[in-house]
């Protein structure tokens, strides 16, 4: 258990050493706010003042796990690329585990210089009116939402072992996530038809599910989002496994 | 016994040619019928040209690659299911990869190591305090590995690959692209590593004798020689002068030395002078020629790739 500890740190320390990129990332984050704020402002013009904060709140809290969740494919898309996967599969630990350890402690860098201000503008979006309850519910899911993610990059990162670069592949990814997981756009203003079949697809409940739960915190939304996240994650983390181990079997590492 | 191989062999489809609709592979023979033992405490350097098959078979025996067919085990299993079984008794430094962490310090690793190989603290700081001074690496270990040199890089792997004093130590062309000096002090630190079976793979014949007593070569994915060093180093291999001299001609020189001749970039060239004659000839050549710059070569690998039949060098 301590050796994950120790690859949290060193993700965490990571994540340190760029701090300066981080800190544009920030600025890059407030800008983009700046422009959803005047862009919503203006598409809901006429419509109550609570709806229009309710609806930025929402995408700032999107933009906050954007930032926070990982980019696992990446990650192992140059390990594959440049060869050094060799020496991560020679760990008495999987490449699975090494990669979500390491990437929890860079998220917790990024929320600590990047997260933390989204979250407070998205507290003063909503006045400081946010029950602990509803915070606790954020928490539970955003952290299933997180593993869920990582379990999908996962996946999308095995196709490293087959094609050179897997920027085509993930740039479907953002095209799908854009339109199903509703991080950009609020499933709320979804046709009925995409609604329904995004509410049965993993990818909203990486994003989207926390939004929505986060403007009606029940416990039965809540029972609802936790089960079927737990249930994708399951299923997700078996496939995982099952292409990764696949794909390294198959696998000749660059270099000979 | 360490490691077994029996008829192993790796092929692979590599793309030479690829367009918008079409692809043209080859298949590649990585490593051919291999058959190896390797005993506990043994030494051995496993030798070849570029693309020989050498990364290839440690790859196989490391249990990061699916033979094609033939058997393989390390430690007695079969290393891919057992891989990360067998990775708490390996060490592992490849020049051309790092398990060091870019933008932390190398000290960061190695404490992450020791907790992935559960290394007991008291064992961590001794061997620790005695590998930094093998190496002399007192300097360095707390700097980001991004402001290290090539050398200072690969000292600081040997250390990650032996915190966890694995039984196996896998040297995959370790010291590739370093400096003279700190090539001379990788090779003086292994030869001191006198307690581990050491598999150290290099395109560098001499460099590897020094360090290993069992010398495989290998060529085009065969094993085409298992031999002792001792036996090897006895082996006779021609040796080619090149100098400069600036203050005589080709013709002048011709006169003297028949065996002279000249290279696109000016310089003069003695070929296949037998290793008995190699000291006159140098002495001869400096008393009678105005002589700026002189090197001698042999190039033993290449030479005895070319004279190898049935697993042993012979000379011709």
């Amino acid at each position: 258990m301590k050796y994950r500890l120790t690859l949290t740190k060193m993700g965490l320390k990571k994540g340190l050493a760029s701090k300066y990129a981080l800190i544009f990332w920030l600025f890059s984050a407030l800008i983009s706010f700046a422009v959803q704020y005047f862009l919503w402002q203006a598409v809901l013009v006429g419509r109550p003042l609570a709806e229009f904060r309710q609806t930025i709140s929402y995408l700032v809290l999107m933009q906050l796990l954007t930032t926070v969740f990982p980019k696992v494919s990446y990650d192992l898309n140059d390990k594959v690329r440049t060869g050094d996967i060799a020496l991560d599969l020679l760990k008495p630990f999987s490449v699975e585990e090494q990669l979500f350890w390491e990437g929890v402690g860079y998220a917790v860098a990024k929320f600590a210089l990047i997260g933390i201000v989204e979250f407070i503008i998205y507290l003063w979006l909503l006045n400081f009116q946010v029950s602990l309850l509803t915070i606790l519910f954020i928490i539970v899911t955003a952290a299933l939402a997180y593993v869920l993610y990582f379990e999908l990059e996962l996946i999308l990162g095995t196709f490293s072992f087959y094609t050179y670069s897997i920027w085509g592949i993930s740039t479907f990814k953002e095209a799908v996530l854009l339109i199903l997981a509703g991080n950009i756009f609020p499933a709320n203003f979804y046709p009925v038809v995409l609604k329904a079949i995004a509410s049965y697809l993993p990818f909203e409940y990486s994003f989207g599910a926390v939004g929505l739960l986060a403007q009606a915190p029940t416990w039965q939304l809540f029972g609802q989002v936790i089960t079927i996240q737990l249930l994708y994650i399951l299923l997700f983390y078996y496939l995982s496994r099952l292409l990764l181990k696949h794909s390294i079997t198959v696998t000749v590492i660059q270099g000979g | 016994m360490i490691i077994k191989t029996e008829n192993l062999t790796k092929h692979y489809q590599k793309v030479t040619s690829s367009g918008l609709l079409h692809k043209k592979t080859k298949t590649v023979q990585a490593v051919q019928n291999v058959s190896l033992q390797v005993e506990q405490g043994q030494r051995v350097g496993l030798v070849g040209l570029n693309g020989s098959g050498k990364s290839t078979l440690i790859k196989l025996i490391l249990g990061i690659l699916q033979p094609s067919s033939g058997n393989v085990a390390t430690f007695g299993v079969e290393p891919i299911t057992h891989r990360q079984q067998n990775a708490r008794k390996i060490g592992v430094v490849f020049g051309q990869r790092s398990q060091l962490r870019w933008d932390l310090p190398a000290m960061d690793t190695f404490k992450l190591n020791r907790e992935i190989y559960q290394v007991a603290q008291s064992d961590f700081q001794a061997r620790l305090a005695k590998l930094t001074r093998m190496l002399a690496a007192e300097d360095f270990l707390t700097q980001p590995v991004r402001t290290l040199s090539l050398g200072q890089r690969m000292k600081a792997e040997f250390i990650a690959a032996l915190l966890h004093d694995p039984e196996l130590l896998i040297l995959d062309e370790p010291t590739i692209g370093l400096d003279t000096l700190s090539k001379n002090s990788i090779v003086q630190f292994l030869k001191s590593l006198t307690s581990k079976t050491i598999i150290f793979t290099s395109h560098d014949l001499d460099e590897v004798e020094q360090v290993c007593s069992r010398i495989m070569i290998m060529n085009q994915g065969h094993l085409v020689l298992d031999q002792n060093s001792s036996e090897l180093v006895k082996f006779a291999v021609p040796s080619t002068i090149t100098f400069t001299s600036k203050q005589v001609s080709y013709d002048e020189l011709k006169s003297s030395w028949p065996n002279v001749r000249q290279l696109v970039n000016g310089d003069f060239e003695i070929a296949k002078i037998k290793p008995e004659q190699v000291k006159d000839i140098l002495s001869k050549l400096t008393a009678t020629v105005p002589i700026e710059n002189i090197t001698v070569k042999n190039n033993r690998l290449e030479y005895l790739l070319a004279h190898i039949s049935g697993g042993k060098a012979h000379e011709i």
